[in-house]
C-alpha cells in the first residue's frame, strides 16, 4: 500500500512542481520563429544621376579648358557634397587646405576668356559675381557689381592622369553656364498677403537630384519659406515636412506635414489655400497626380483635380490676348486677335480720344482702363466697370506734369474697389486708384531716383522698376493704407549697360530692352528674375531707345517641360514713336493690322498706330 | 554488494565509502521516518487526507498549469498580433520613405533612415513606451544601423534574427531578456525587410513585453494561490469526513476492547439514524446479546460448582458414619472369619479412597468457587522437598524406585504457602513413582532472582505426543486399562495446577513414548510477581543432549 502510493505521489510532485514552475509564462527567450515572408523589393528608376556629375577623370589637359569647363561645373549639384566633389579635383595638399567659406555656391559669370601664359601653371578668371545659390536653390543677386580675379593654379601628380588644381580660391564656385547646364528652374508659389493669388517663388533644382527626391526637395523649400525679397505669406509657423514625399501607389502620393500646417480655426480655408499652393508648386513634377496631404496623422484630403490652377492668375489669362495700339489718339483693336470686331471694353466710345498711352486689365467680374492723355500737360484718367459695360473716365490727380506708361498691378474680383495701378511720373512711382481721387507717391528706397518705368507681375506683387537705367526688382506690398515697395534689388543683365523698358514675361523671366555694352546697341533680351541668365529676344534695334515695351505674360501651365521656362509670345513696344510687335525679328505694327473700319475723318497719312499694350 | 573485482582499486575505495555512507543515510531515514511510517500504518485518516491532498494536487496542478499556459499563449498572441500589425504599418511608411532613394549610394539616404527611425519611433509613443526601432542595412556597409532610441542593440537583435531577415528576407519574430539602461526588459522582438529600390534594408521593431509578463505572472500566482488553497481545502474535507467516519469506529473499537476485557455492560452511544447509528445500534445488540449468553453460562457453571461442593458436603455426613462403622468392623476383623474379614479390608480401603476423592472433590470446587487464598509466607524449599522425598521414600522403595535429590546447598527462600507447594511435590514426586517403571526419579531445584524451579524426572512409559497438556485435565489418566490400578482419585494434577496458577507460577510437563516423563514448577521467588523465565529447563538435560 505504502509502496504503491508513493510510487504515483513522486511523478506527480515533480510535475506539479515542474509546471508551476517552468511551463508556464511568458518564455525569457525563444529562438527566432519566421513569421512570414518580407515583403517584395522594388526596382530601381533609371536615373541620370550619374551622367549630371563631372569628374575630374573624364576633363581636359588643357589649363583653361580644365578650369572653365570642369573645375566651374564641378560644384553644381548637391550642395552639401559639393565641396567633396570640388576636392576631388586637387591634390592632396590642396584638397587639405581647401576650406571653403560660406556654405553657398558663389555663382560668378566670367567676363574673358580665362586666361593663362603657356609655361606658368596659374589660370587667372576675371569674373564678376551674380549671386549666391543656397541649399533651397534660391539664388540671391549679388549687391555689387565689380570685377575681380582669381588665380587658380593647376599641375599634374606624378602617377596620376589628368590635371589637378594645386591652388584653389576659398570659394565653391560655379559659373553661370554650369547654372545653365545643371539646374532646372523650379517655380514654388506662396501666397500673397491677401490670399488672392499665389505669387511664384523661382528656384534651382540641382538635375543631380533624382526625380524621386525632386517633390520632397521642393517641400523643404516651402517649409524653409519664400524668397526674401518677397512680400507673401509664409507657412504657418512650425510647418514641419514629415518624412518624404512618397508614391504610396499608382501616381498618388503623400505628403505628410506636422499639426502646426493648419490652424486651428479656419482649418478649411487654411487646408484649401494649403493644398492649392502644394499642387501648384509640385504640379510640374507631379503632372496629374493625386496628392494625399496628412496633417500629423490625420488624412486631411486627397487631391487630384485641377480646380487648383485658378488659384494663379497667370494660369487664368487667356491664351491670346486682347491686343491694342493707340492710333489717332485713340484706342484701337488690331484684327485677328480676340473680340477685334468690338469695341476696346470700359471707356465710352466719345471718351476715346486724345490718348496717348494706356493700359488695360481684367478680373473676372470687371474690366479696368487706365489712360494718359496729353494736353498742356500729361493727365491720368481711369475707369472700371464690370465686363460687357461701360463707365466714365475718372480723373486722377496730384500727379506731375509728364507721365510713363501706366500698369495695373492688383485687380479684384467682384468689385471694382481695391484695384491698385501703378505709373511713373516726374522720376517718381505712383499708386492710383480704379476711381476719382488723388495719387500716391511711393517712396522709393533704393539708388537711383530717376524712376523711368514699371512693370507689374501678373501676381501683381512683383514689380520691376528701370531707376536711372538700371533694372530693379522688388515686392509690391498693400498691406498699409497706400501700397510701398519692399527692399528693391538691383538686377544685372549680363550683356546691357543701361536698361530702358521692362516688361515680365513668364513668372520667372523679365523682357528688359537696353543699350549692349559690347556694342552699344539698342536690344529686347529675356533676363531670369535675378538676373543670372539670359538669352536675347531681338538683338539689334539700332541706336534709338526703346520707350515702352509690353508684355503679355507666358502661361506657366506652357513651360518647356525640360527647364521649366516659359516664353511669351506676346512682345510688343513703342520705339521711335511707332508700335512694333517682337516676333522673330521687330515687325513694325501698321494701319492696316487696325479692326474695324477707320472712323471718318481719319489723321492724317503719316499718323502710325503707337503704344501697343494688351489686355492683361 | 561488494564491487566486483576487476574495477581499479581506486574506484572500489571511492565505491565503498558511497557505500558506506548511503547506508549511514538510509539508516537515519529510516529512523527520522519511522513515525510517519507509523502513523501511515495506523491512521486511516492519515492516508486519506494525504491521498485526498496528492489526487487534488495532480489534478489542480494540471489544471492551473493548463489555464496559466494558456493566458500566456493568448497574452503573447495578443501582444505578437499588435506588434506585427505595427511593424506592417512601419514596414509601408518606411518602404515608401525609402523609395526616393534610387539608389544606396545616394548621400541623402542615411539622413533619411535616421528621420524615418525618428519617425517611427515618435509616431510610437502616445501608445506604449520603452520600444526600440532599428533600422539596419546588413548588405551596405556603408550604412550604419540607426537606432532610436540608442542603446545598445547586440542581445536584442541576434545574429541569427539578422540572417533571417537580412539574407532570408522574412518577417521574424523573437523574444529576448535583455538589460537596457540598467533593467532587464523582456522583448518581442519583430524584425522585416525593408524593399527599397536598390534592395531592403531591415526594420527591427521591439515592443517590451512588460505588461503582458506581469499579467502573466499575476495570473500564474493567482492560480497558484487559489489552487493551493483549494488543496488544503480538500484536505481538510477530507480529514473532516474520515474523523466523521473514524471518531464511531475507534469508539467501536474501543467499547470492544473494554466489551473483551469483561466490561460486558459498555455500550455505544447511539446518535441519529445514519449508518454508523445503525452500526452502533447492531454493536450494542450484538454486546447484549453476549452479554446475556455469557451470565447464562456463567450462571450454570456456578450451579454445577455448588452442585458438586453440595454432593461432596452432603456426602461427607453418611460417610463419616460409615467410616465409624467400618473402622469397628475393620478393628473386629480377626474374629470374623476370613472372608468377611477379607471384605472388611476392602471395606475399609474403599473408604480410604472415596474420603481422599471427597477431599480433591472439595478442594476443587473450591478453587472453582474461587474461595482459594494464598497464604504466602517466606519459607525455604529445601526441606518441604526433603520432607516429601522422606514421606514416600517407604513408598519407593515399595516398588524399587531410587530417589535422587539435587537440590541446593544454600536455602531457597521464597514467599509460598508451604502447605500447597508441599501438596504439588508430594502430588509430582508419587506420580513419578508410581509411573517410575523401578527406575530413578531425579527431584531437581534451581532458583535464580525472580524464580525459583524444581523439575521431577522419571524413566518410565513417558507421555505420547499432546498428552503434556491433559494431563493436567480431571479424571484423566494415560492408558485407561490401568484404570484404578493405582490409587489416585485423578484430580492431583489438576488441583497442582490450580495451587501453581494460584501463586502466579507454572506447572508443567514433558514426555516422550518410552523416555519418561518431567514436570516442572515455577516460582516466583515473591509473591505477585510475574514470571518471565524459568532456571531450569522444562525438557530434561539428558534427552536434550540426546536429541542434539
Amino acid at each position: 500500500m505504502r509502496r504503491r502510493s508513493s510510487a504515483i505521489a513522486l511523478p506527480a510532485v515533480v510535475a506539479l512542481v515542474a509546471m508551476l514552475t517552468g511551463a508556464c509564462g511568458i518564455p525569457d527567450d525563444t529562438g527566432v520563429t519566421v513569421a512570414g515572408p518580407g515583403p517584395s523589393t522594388g526596382t530601381s528608376s533609371n536615373d541620370a544621376h550619374g551622367g549630371t556629375e563631372v569628374t575630374r577623370e573624364s576633363a581636359s589637359i588643357d589649363p583653361v579648358l580644365f578650369v572653365q569647363n570642369y573645375y566651374l561645373k564641378a560644384a553644381a549639384g548637391d550642395l552639401d557634397s559639393a565641396a567633396a566633389r570640388l576636392r576631388k579635383f586637387m591634390t592632396k595638399e590642396a584638397a587639405r587646405q581647401f576650406k571653403p567659406s560660406g556654405n553657398e555656391l558663389s555663382v560668378i559669370r566670367l567676363v574673358d576668356k580665362p586666361l593663362n601664359t603657356p609655361g606658368s601653371d596659374v589660370v587667372e578668371l576675371t569674373y564678376e559675381r551674380v549671386g549666391t545659390l543656397d541649399k533651397f536653390g534660391l539664388l540671391e543677386p549679388a549687391t555689387e557689381t565689380r570685377q575681380d580675379t582669381y588665380k587658380i593654379k593647376v599641375g599634374h601628380v606624378a602617377g596620376e592622369n589628368g590635371l589637378f588644381v594645386t591652388e584653389a580660391p576659398p570659394a565653391l564656385l560655379i559659373d553661370d553656364r554650369a547654372l545653365n547646364d545643371f539646374y532646372e528652374e523650379q517655380t514654388i508659389y506662396f501666397w500673397n498677403t491677401d490670399y488672392t493669388w499665389l505669387v511664384p517663388d523661382v528656384r534651382y533644382m540641382p538635375l543631380a537630384v533624382p526625380t524621386e527626391q525632386r517633390p520632397t526637395t521642393v517641400l523643404n523649400w516651402l517649409v524653409n519659406g519664400p524668397a526674401p525679397w518677397l512680400s507673401v505669406s509664409d507657412l504657418a509657423d512650425g510647418t514641419t515636412l514629415i518624412g518624404k514625399v512618397v508614391e504610396v501607389s499608382d501616381n498618388k502620393y503623400r505628403i505628410t506635414l506636422s499639426t502646426q500646417a493648419l490652424p486651428a480655426t479656419e482649418t478649411a480655408e487654411a487646408l484649401d489655400r494649403l493644398r492649392r499652393q502644394l499642387q501648384w508648386s509640385l504640379r510640374p513634377l507631379l503632372p496629374d497626380a493625386e496628392l494625399v496631404l496628412t496633417v500629423g496623422h490625420q488624412d486631411a484630403g486627397s487631391y487630384s483635380d485641377e480646380d487648383y490652377l485658378n488659384s494663379n492668375r497667370v494660369a487664368r489669362m487667356p491664351a491670346e490676348p486682347e491686343q491694342f495700339v493707340v492710333y489717332g489718339g485713340r484706342i484701337r483693336r488690331l484684327s485677328e486677335t480676340p473680340s477685334a470686331v468690338s469695341q476696346p471694353p470700359v471707356l465710352e466710345p466719345e471718351e476715346n480720344k486724345g490718348i496717348r498711352s494706356a493700359a488695360m486689365s481684367a478680373s473676372v467680374t470687371h474690366n479696368f482702363a487706365a489712360v494718359v492723355s496729353h494736353g498742356k500737360a500729361d493727365s491720368l484718367r481711369v475707369a472700371a466697370a464690370p465686363t460687357g459695360s461701360r463707365a466714365a473716365l475718372q480723373p486722377v490727380g496730384d500727379l506731375p506734369g509728364t507721365l510713363g506708361e501706366p500698369a495695373w498691378a492688383i485687380t479684384r474680383n467682384g468689385s471694382a474697389g481695391g484695384a491698385i495701378g501703378l505709373i511713373t511720373g516726374g522720376g517718381k512711382l505712383y499708386s492710383f486708384a480704379p476711381g476719382k481721387g488723388a495719387a500716391h507717391q511711393i517712396p522709393w528706397t533704393g539708388q537711383g531716383t530717376n524712376i523711368t518705368a514699371v512693370a507689374v507681375a501678373p501676381d501683381g506683387r512683383r514689380v520691376a522698376l528701370v531707376v536711372d537705367g538700371k533694372l530693379y526688382r522688388a515686392a509690391l506690398n498693400t498691406s498699409g493704407d497706400t501700397p510701398s515697395l519692399g527692399t528693391p534689388q538691383q538686377i544685372r543683365p549680363a550683356d546691357l549697360r543701361s536698361v530702358s523698358a521692362v516688361g515680365f514675361n513668364s513668372e520667372g523671366w523679365l523682357t528688359v530692352a537696353g543699350v549692349r555694352s559690347a556694342d552699344k546697341r539698342v536690344t529686347i533680351v529675356d533676363v531670369s528674375i535675378d538676373g543670372a541668365l539670359q538669352s536675347g529676344r531681338l538683338s539689334d534695334l539700332g541706336d534709338k531707345p526703346v520707350d515702352s515695351l509690353s508684355v503679355y505674360p507666358a502661361n506657366p501651365m506652357e513651360s518647356n517641360p525640360s527647364s521649366g521656362r516659359a516664353y511669351t509670345r506676346f512682345v510688343s513696344y513703342s520705339f521711335d514713336g511707332k508700335a512694333w510687335e517682337a516676333l522673330s525679328r521687330p515687325t513694325l505694327i501698321g494701319v492696316d493690322r487696325l479692326a474695324g473700319p477707320n472712323p471718318s475723318g481719319s489723321p492724317a497719312g503719316n499718323t502710325v498706330p503707337t503704344a501697343p499694350f494688351y489686355l492683361d | 554488494m561488494r564491487a566486483p573485482a576487476w574495477l581499479p582499486l581506486p574506484v572500489r575505495r571511492v565505491l565503498r565509502v558511497a557505500r558506506r555512507s548511503w547506508r549511514v543515510v538510509a539508516v537515519r531515514l529510516e529512523r527520522y521516518t519511522a513515525p510517519v511510517r507509523r502513523s501511515w500504518r495506523r491512521s486511516l485518516q492519515v492516508r486519506v487526507v494525504t491521498l485526498t491532498l496528492l489526487a487534488s494536487s495532480l489534478l489542480v496542478g494540471t489544471f492551473g498549469w493548463f489555464v496559466a499556459a494558456q493566458s500566456a499563449k493568448i497574452l503573447l498572441n495578443r501582444a505578437q498580433d499588435e506588434v506585427s500589425a505595427s511593424l506592417e504599418r512601419k514596414v509601408v511608411w518606411a518602404s515608401q520613405q525609402l523609395t526616393v532613394h534610387p539608389q544606396a549610394y545616394d548621400p541623402e539616404l542615411p539622413a533619411t533612415i535616421s528621420e524615418t527611425v525618428n519617425e517611427l519611433y515618435d509616431g510610437d509613443q502616445a501608445g506604449d513606451s520603452g520600444t526600440v526601432v532599428s533600422i539596419r542595412a546588413q548588405h551596405y556597409p556603408e550604412l550604419e544601423p540607426q537606432t532610436v532610441p540608442a542603446v545598445d542593440t547586440g542581445q536584442l537583435i541576434t545574429p541569427a534574427m539578422i540572417r533571417s531577415v537580412a539574407d532570408d528576407a522574412q518577417v521574424a519574430q523573437q523574444i529576448r531578456t535583455v538589460g537596457i539602461n540598467g533593467r532587464q526588459t523582456k522583448f518581442l522582438v519583430y524584425g522585416s525587410p525593408v524593399p527599397a529600390k536598390f534592395g531592403h534594408v531591415e526594420l527591427y521593431y521591439a515592443v517590451p513585453l512588460t505588461t503582458e509578463d506581469r499579467a502573466a505572472n499575476q495570473i500564474r500566482t493567482t492560480v497558484l494561490v487559489t489552487g493551493l488553497a483549494l488543496v488544503i481545502l480538500l484536505g481538510v474535507v477530507a480529514g473532516l469526513v474520515t474523523r466523521l467516519v473514524v471518531t464511531p469506529v475507534r469508539v467501536a473499537a474501543r467499547t470492544a476492547q473494554r466489551l473483551s476485557a469483561g466490561l460486558l455492560d459498555q455500550r455505544m452511544k447511539v446518535e441519529g439514524e445514519d449508518d454508523l447509528a445503525l452500526l452502533a445500534a447492531a454493536f450494542n445488540q450484538m454486546a447484549a446479546n453476549l452479554q446475556r449468553q455469557i451470565v447464562r453460562l456463567e450462571e450454570m457453571s456456578r450451579l454445577q460448582r455448588r452442585f458438586t461442593s453440595d454432593v461432596s458436603h452432603e456426602l461427607r455426613t453418611p460417610l463419616t458414619t460409615v467410616r465409624m462403622a467400618a473402622d469397628l468392623i475393620f478393628s473386629e476383623r480377626e474374629e470374623f472369619d476370613p472372608a468377611v474379614a477379607r471384605s472388611a479390608e476392602l471395606l475399609q480401603a474403599e473408604l480410604d479412597r472415596f474420603e481422599d476423592l471427597l477431599t480433591d472433590l472439595l478442594e476443587i470446587s473450591r478453587f472453582d468457587a474461587g474461595f482459594a487464598a494464598l497464604d504466602a509466607e517466606h519459607t525455604d524449599l529445601v526441606p518441604i522437598v526433603r520432607r516429601v522425598a522422606d514421606r514416600l521414600t517407604g513408598l519407593a522403595e515399595r516398588v524399587g524406585v531410587e530417589l535422587e535429590l539435587h537440590l541446593p546447598d544454600s536455602p531457597v527462600i521464597a514467599e509460598v504457602d508451604p502447605r500447597r507447594v508441599e501438596r504439588v511435590l508430594r502430588n509430582l514426586v508419587g506420580n513419578a513413582v508410581e509411573h517410575g517403571e523401578a527406575r530413578p526419579v531425579q527431584i531437581t531445584m534451581a532458583t535464580d532472582d525472580a524464580a525459583v524451579a524444581i523439575t521431577v524426572r522419571d524413566h518410565g512409559i513417558g507421555l505420547k505426543a499432546g498428552e503434556e497438556r491433559l494431563v493436567f485435565n480431571r479424571f484423566w489418566r494415560a492408558d485407561p486399562s490401568r484404570a484404578r490400578q493405582t490409587g489416585g482419585t485423578g484430580l492431583g494434577l489438576s488441583i497442582s495446577a490450580e495451587d501453581a496458577r494460584l501463586h502466579g507460577g507454572w506447572l508443567e510437563a514433558w514426555g516422550a513414548p518410552g523416555e519418561g516423563a518431567q514436570f516442572r514448577l515455577t516460582l516466583p521467588v515473591r509473591a505477585g510477581d510475574r514470571l518471565v523465565a524459568a532456571p531450569l529447563p522444562l525438557i530434561p538435560l539428558d534427552r536434550t543432549a540426546e536429541v542434539s
